[in-house]
């Protein structure tokens, strides 16, 4: 069965551009369009494999979401990756105290995300 | 200095340059006053006789005359300096005047300017991101239609694989008949070697059937002339006439089997002879010629079929290939198409730095005409908004040019 990833991004291009990678790649994917729009997903019941969000978001950024998903229970161990512009050391490090898994900076082209993926979700 | 400073210079030396002519136009009369009383005194006598009572009365009314001239005169003149002070000083006030306003006027024109390009830059990213976008689409198609076609030359390549296996299992079960027809001479040599003999053996069995037939005649002959002896002793050769009929009999049987022996072996060799006359072998040449033909053709279609499932394999390793580097390309696309919202992202940093600035700019130029304004504190917030968006650029990528020293390096890419 096919692995969902969760992308929560504000630029509708940058959602369509992952999606494609993403389904190339065989998965199911699920969008949001920012942080509090992708917490309300998870509260309803989504279940990703995997979810990938962007750090500047309208509503709700990411690193409130990476802290508002890990205080729920069921989504303590899912693996978390940062997708986004910013690149600061104190960003990253940020990030990896609330809980979050990678850090990758943008653009990012098919071939490097679907290893990044592969490295996240080992056997995807 | 300053047009500011001369102004203000100019303005308070009105009062200065109004004394300072009334007080020459006071000296002045003091000495042509003077100048009057001491001509009087030099030129009494002269007077005295040219005026007679009326000299200190004339002395004094030409005083006064000249006084009052020179008073007008010098009085006229200050008023000329200082409506010229005054026009210097309205000219030099409003010299310092006009900075500001050009301030404000340019500030004016640099926001009005400021807000086009804003709208003009807004429509860039607005295009570019439509742009974007429909790029992304064809591009999407495309993807799509090079993972259909992966899809589809994935499953000719299995077609092709389950093809090549049923081919393959026809050619054996073929080459099984090839074999067992290549064979067929062989054992049709063995059975004629059988058959032949077995003819030896029917030919050795007729042998036999004359030497029981010789045998059946003689005894016959033997047991007649018996009957014939025993009959010629009367009762004594009884027996022996019985004997001798039995063995007639026997002799007669023998005689039989061995005519219907004769008779079976006569139709063996009809059949012998037949064989060898309908030459199985010749026809059996021409058919295993036949199937050798067959099966060499069947052998020639393997070969052409594993040649052209050959070059179809290599056909579909080919366009396989140039359709993952499709792909791939697609997919490397669509992430340089992600380049759009990186600028504009940069581009709204620019506006909000942009928004704050020209608000410092307003109350700069509004400040210009406050005299208690502190254009320096507005100078300073100036510098933050600089060293805000700065730092906030430095936290962007791509930032290799403008990051800073400890976030320049950084991998793209970090697991935690």
């Amino acid at each position: 069965m096919a692995k969902t990833i969760l992308v929560v991004d504000d630029s509708a291009l940058i959602r369509t551009s992952v999606t494609q990678h993403l389904k190339n790649g065989g998965f199911t994917v699920e969008t949001a369009d920012d942080g509090l729009n992708a917490l309300n997903m998870l509260k309803a019941g989504l279940k990703p494999d995997l979810m990938i969000t962007d750090i500047n978001m309208p509503n709700m950024n990411g690193i409130e979401l990476i802290q508002s998903t890990r205080a729920l229970p069921e989504f303590r161990f899912m693996p978390i990756l940062v997708m986004t512009t910013e690149s600061q050391q104190t960003m990253r490090d940020e990030a990896k105290q609330l809980g979050a898994t990678g850090w990758v900076v943008k653009p990012v082209g098919g071939e490097l995300l679907m290893s990044i993926i592969k490295k996240v979700l080992p056997g995807a | 200095m300053s047009p500011e400073t001369n102004v203000s210079s100019d303005v308070f030396e009105l009062p200065t340059i109004a004394g300072k002519e009334l007080w020459r136009a006071t000296y002045m009369a003091l000495a042509l006053f003077a100048l009057v009383g001491w001509a009087a005194m030099m030129f009494q006598s002269d007077l005295d006789r040219l005026l007679g009572g009326q000299r200190d009365f004339v002395i004094l009314a030409a005083a006064a005359l000249i006084l009052i001239a020179t008073n007008m005169s010098l009085i006229r003149r200050a008023s000329r300096r200082i409506e010229l002070r005054a026009s210097q000083v309205q000219v030099a006030a409003s010299l310092a005047v006009r900075p500001a306003e050009q301030a404000a006027l340019m500030v004016e024109h640099h926001l009005r300017l400021d807000e086009a390009m804003g709208v003009q830059l807004k429509g860039v990213v607005g295009d570019t991101e439509n742009a974007a976008m429909m790029l992304m689409l064809e591009v999407r198609k495309l993807s799509d239609a090079a993972n259909t076609l992966m899809s589809y030359l994935d499953n000719s390549n299995m077609n092709a694989r389950d093809m090549e296996h049923e081919i393959g299992e026809s050619v054996a079960f073929i080459v099984r008949i090839d074999n067992f027809v290549r064979e067929l001479p062989d054992r049709i040599q063995q059975d004629m070697a059988f058959m032949r003999e077995a003819g030896k053996e029917i030919d050795e069995l007729g042998k036999y059937v004359d030497v029981i037939k010789e045998v059946s005649k003689k005894t016959d002959f033997l047991a007649r002339n018996v009957s014939i002896e025993a009959a010629s002793v009367g009762e004594f050769g009884a027996g022996f006439v019985e004997v001798a009929d039995e063995i007639c009999k026997l002799s007669e049987q023998s005689t039989n089997a061995a005519a219907m022996i004769e008779q079976s072996l006569t139709v063996a060799r009809n059949i012998r002879q037949n064989g060898h006359k309908f030459n199985f072998l010749q026809e059996y040449a021409q058919q295993i010629c036949d199937a050798d033909k067959v099966v060499e053709s069947i052998r020639s279609l393997q070969e052409s079929h594993e040649n052209m499932r050959q070059y179809y394999q290599t056909l579909f390793s080919v366009v396989t290939e140039h359709n993952t580097c499709l792909a791939a390309g697609l997919g490397e696309i669509l992430g340089h198409i992600q380049f759009q919202d990186v600028v504009r992202q940069r581009i709204e940093r620019m506006e909000n730095a942009v928004a704050k600035r020209n608000v410092l700019f307003q109350a700069f130029a509004q400040g210009l005409d406050t005299p208690d304004a502190d254009l320096l504190e507005l100078a300073e917030q100036m510098r933050v908004v600089l060293d805000e968006y700065l730092a906030l650029e430095s936290r962007h990528a791509p930032a290799a040019n403008n990051a800073s020293e400890q976030d320049a390096g950084l991998p793209q890419f970090e697991l935690f």
